[in-house]
């Protein structure tokens, strides 16, 4: 996972949240201790009259507890703790033993009167040792109440609720006696003792039992859930080994808290059983601590290994044939390395550490706490009546778990976020960019568009009207122009600039208002050469390629043809046509002039150049004449180039 | 009864031109020369000419304006832009605004009194690529747009549309042909069919308006 560190985000609120769950645990634990003043009737006994009896001969755990009068009866606090191996009177070490503890309870006018009724009953929050024996004494018998063995192997951590049947009401007084019988060689434990009504104490061993084994079975569930996820994740992303290895813890967990859900096995299996019961918690603490450590960006492999060592070796170590002591020693081993571990944790989370690797920390010194309360309790060293913890750990573990979890979904987010916020601004960028090239390009096309437009302008100007111009300047310098010859050739320079300007009207690609405005522009040159001209114009179809200098290129050929006929022919009239014809348009020039022959034109005429001109529109010019016959030009224009 | 004629040009040789010109006839005479816009403002205030010839590029401002002031306060009064090329932009501008001829700079003295001449007896002349840009202009605003608003039809209809006649007429001027081929191809003379055309650049000058009117509700009636 990741240990990428993040300044914002809800880091408060993960602590509030461990902080809340905390202050829960503490009151349940503290809760399943501490008697409830609202209940009443019900009375707490903290002594007990005590008599221990050797099972040897007539005497077996059958049998009744001695009677009422019997020297054996002893005065004991409870609860009563026995963890070291006692001689008991009149056995054997190897031998069995009973105790029997003794409680009166006396139910006061007005209680038991509300009383009346109800049933009674005996409440045992904890006993360990072998499966209790319950009975009252009946005016000088004693009679069985209740026999515990079909719930032995859950005894040590189910609370036992027994109803005194026929004893309801109206009851005064009511003597009960509880046996556990025992081995020699082996501690035990009996809890302090609870009489009353059974509504009064069903409240009292439910709420145990929700604290010792409904709670830890529901965290347990949740955590193999979660596991099963972390495990399914992990198949995807081998490389991120956090995922495996609370897949692990989660697992070890479930197995360290089977007992919670499963009828322990007999024998042969039943040590097994017992023996992963206690390995578990070091495979959960090897698997919790290899979880921790993923979320430091070093790595301790030297730590890690003598981990695995110590787990692997205390688990071998303690395999079935056990002995209590060998277990508690490898607890207590395991207590002590995983103080270290977490405490070279805690300085690693301490000198910048991820946010998660704190959490983690934090979860593990609670872990570290209940483990150590356990581990006292098992040893018998601290009241039998606490409940266990350790399975409380296994939510502060989820909890580290989910808020590491959250926060590397919450940095994957915001990273990808990020990401395209980048992506887009780098888009804008990039599109910023092609604009500015785009803008440039179509500056440089501009430019060249103008620069072209500029030269072709300056080759008509060279052409037409600047060398006339120069050629009429010379003429009058050398005075060889009168008035009359200077007006006409001022006269067809301006025309020729106006079949320039022409050109550059928009016409849309249509060679009609082209040919029209060329025919206003010739006729005052027509008439004043006595020339008549016949003018015939039909619906001509568009040429999409005919643009300004096509259009310059047609008029110059025209103006030229026009020339021919004014200068050279000596024709009387002229038609000019124009009409659609074999997919283009076919313009016509005819005088009735002399004529040429085609074979061996004179210079001058300029064909040559309207052939050129021809050629550059992509278009067909016939020049059809004979001497005496007039000229025809012929000039077909193809409607696609 | 004498034309009275004002020219209204800031080159001096080209307006003693046309002075000239006119004065050199019976009928006409020439009533003042201006080089500038607000000069010829004033001369048209005060002269009240029957005729204004006029040219756009003038120093303190724009011929048009002048065109605008003789259309909106002289009706009676013919303008004619003097145009060098007579070409499309500048001519069609000039006649939005009022005029209803043009005159070539280079024109000879007898074509100059011969188009005042046409003119005043109610005829314009027309180049073909006026013809075409007019065909245009009014068959673009009365086929395409219009229909669409209830208020077009009637608004184009009469005063601001061609008739079919009239649509006939630019369509031959716009192939080239001339007054005097367009008369006989129409069963017309020559004389009507100038009437014709200056009766179409009357209707610009409306057709125009009318145009800008209805963009301008149209607009409106977008903007609400």
């Amino acid at each position: 996972m990741s240990s990428q560190r993040c300044q914002r985000g809800p880091q408060s609120a993960g602590r509030a949240v461990l902080a809340r769950l905390l202050a829960v645990l503490l009151a349940l634990a503290l809760c399943g201790c501490m008697p409830d003043p609202q209940l009443s009737g019900a009375r707490h006994f903290v002594r007990a009259d005590q008599a221990v009896l050797a099972l040897e001969g007539a005497i077996d755990a059958d049998a009744p507890p001695p009677l009422a009068g019997d020297p054996r009866w002893r005065p004991v606090d409870l609860p009563d703790v026995v963890s070291r191996t006692v001689a008991v009177q009149g056995g054997s070490t190897a031998g069995r033993s009973i105790v029997w503890y003794r409680v009166t309870w006396t139910g006061s006018a007005d209680a038991t009167a509300a009383l009346r009724g109800r049933p009674l009953g005996l409440y045992v929050p904890r006993a360990i040792g072998q499966p209790l024996r319950v009975w009252r004494v009946e005016g000088e018998r004693w009679l069985p109440v209740h026999d515990n063995r079909p719930w032995a192997a859950e005894q040590w951590n189910r609370p036992l609720l027994a109803e005194v049947p026929g004893l309801a009401a109206p009851a005064e007084e009511v003597t009960l006696a509880v046996g556990m019988p025992f081995r020699n060689d082996r501690f035990r434990a009996m809890s302090s003792l609870w009489v009353g009504p059974m509504a009064d104490l069903r409240i009292r061993a439910d709420r145990r039992t929700a604290l010792q084994l409904s709670m830890p079975q529901a965290a347990t569930f949740a955590m193999v859930a979660l596991g099963a996820l972390s495990f399914a994740v992990w198949l995807r992303r081998r490389h991120e080994r956090a995922y495996l290895y609370f897949a692990l813890t989660s697992a070890a967990w479930a197995a360290r808290n089977l007992h919670l859900f499963v009828n322990i096995p007999a024998d042969p299996w039943r040590d097994w059983f017992w023996w992963m019961n206690a390995a578990s918690i070091s495979w959960m603490m090897l698997a919790t601590y290899l979880y921790a450590f993923q979320f430091d960006a070093r790595r301790y492999p030297r730590v890690e290994r003598a981990l695995v060592v110590l787990v692997i070796g205390g688990s071998l170590l303690t395999v079935p044939p056990w002995d209590y002591d060998v277990l508690l020693a490898q607890h207590a081993v395991n207590l002590l390395a995983a103080l270290i571990v977490t405490l070279l944790l805690t300085k690693l989370a301490w000198r910048g550490g991820s946010r998660e690797l704190r959490v983690i920390v934090a979860a593990l010194w609670l872990c570290l706490i209940f483990a150590t309360h356990d581990w006292l309790l098992v040893a018998m060293r601290i009241t039998p009546e606490t409940i266990y913890l350790l399975p409380y750990g296994s939510m502060l573990v989820i909890l580290s778990f989910l808020h590491a979890a959250m926060w590397r979904f919450n940095g994957a987010i915001e990273q990808v976020e990020a990401t395209n916020t980048v992506l887009a601004f780098k888009l804008m960028e990039r599109q910023r960019e092609l604009e500015l090239n785009h803008a440039r390009l179509r500056t440089v096309e501009r430019a060249q568009t103008v620069l072209i437009e500029r030269q072709r302008m300056m080759r008509d100007m060279h052409d037409g009207v600047g060398s006339t111009l120069i050629a009429t300047l010379r003429a009058v310098e050398r005075g060889d122009l009168q008035t009359d010859g200077l007006i006409d050739v001022l006269r067809s320079a301006i025309d020729d600039l106006r079949v320039t300007i022409d050109s550059l009207e928009p016409i849309a690609h249509d060679l009609t208002p082209l040919l029209a405005s060329f025919r206003v522009r010739m006729s005052r040159r027509l008439e004043a050469a006595g020339l008549r001209l016949h003018w015939t114009m039909g619906d001509l179809p568009t040429l999409p390629w005919l643009d300004a200098p096509q259009a310059l290129e047609v008029l110059r050929l025209l103006q030229e043809a026009l020339a021919n006929s004014i200068k050279h022919a000596g024709a009387r009239s002229i038609a000019i046509s124009a009409q659609g014809a074999g997919g283009g348009v076919l313009v016509q020039v005819l005088d009735d002039g002399a004529g040429f022959d085609t074979a061996r034109p004179e210079a001058g005429r300029g064909l040559p150049n309207m052939r050129e001109r021809a050629r550059l529109l992509g278009g067909r010019l016939t020049i059809e004449s004979s001497r005496g016959a007039g000229t025809a030009v012929r000039l077909w224009l193809p409607a696609q180039p | 009864m004498t034309l009275r004629i004002l020219v209204v040009d800031d080159d001096p040789s080209l307006r003693q031109g046309f002075i000239d010109a006119v004065d050199s006839t019976r009928d006409m005479s020439a009533v003042g020369g201006a080089a500038t816009l607000a000069e010829g403002l004033h001369l048209l205030r005060t002269l009240r000419p029957d005729v204004l010839l006029v040219d756009l590029g003038l120093p303190d401002g724009n011929g048009i304006e002048l065109i605008k002031f003789a259309a909106r306060h002289h009706p009676d009064c013919d303008v004619m832009v003097i145009s060098v090329f007579g070409d499309e932009y500048h001519v069609l501008a000039s006649l939005v605004a009022g005029a209803t001829g043009y005159l070539l700079k280079d024109a000879r003295a007898s074509e100059i009194v011969e188009q005042v001449r046409v003119l005043r007896s109610g005829g314009s002349p027309i180049s073909a690529v006026i013809a075409r840009q007019l065909l245009l202009r009014f068959v673009a605003t009365a086929g395409g747009v219009a229909p669409a608003n209830p208020d077009g039809p009637e608004l184009l209809n009469g005063e601001s549309s061609l008739s079919p006649r009239e649509r006939e007429v630019l369509l031959l001027c716009a192939k080239g042909y001339s007054y005097e081929e367009v008369g006989p191809m129409l069963g017309i003379s020559r004389h009507t069919v100038t009437t014709f055309v200056k009766r179409i650049y009357r209707k610009l000058q409306v057709h125009s308006k009318t145009e800008a009117l209805y963009e301008a509700r149209l607009r409106r009636l977008i903007d609400e």
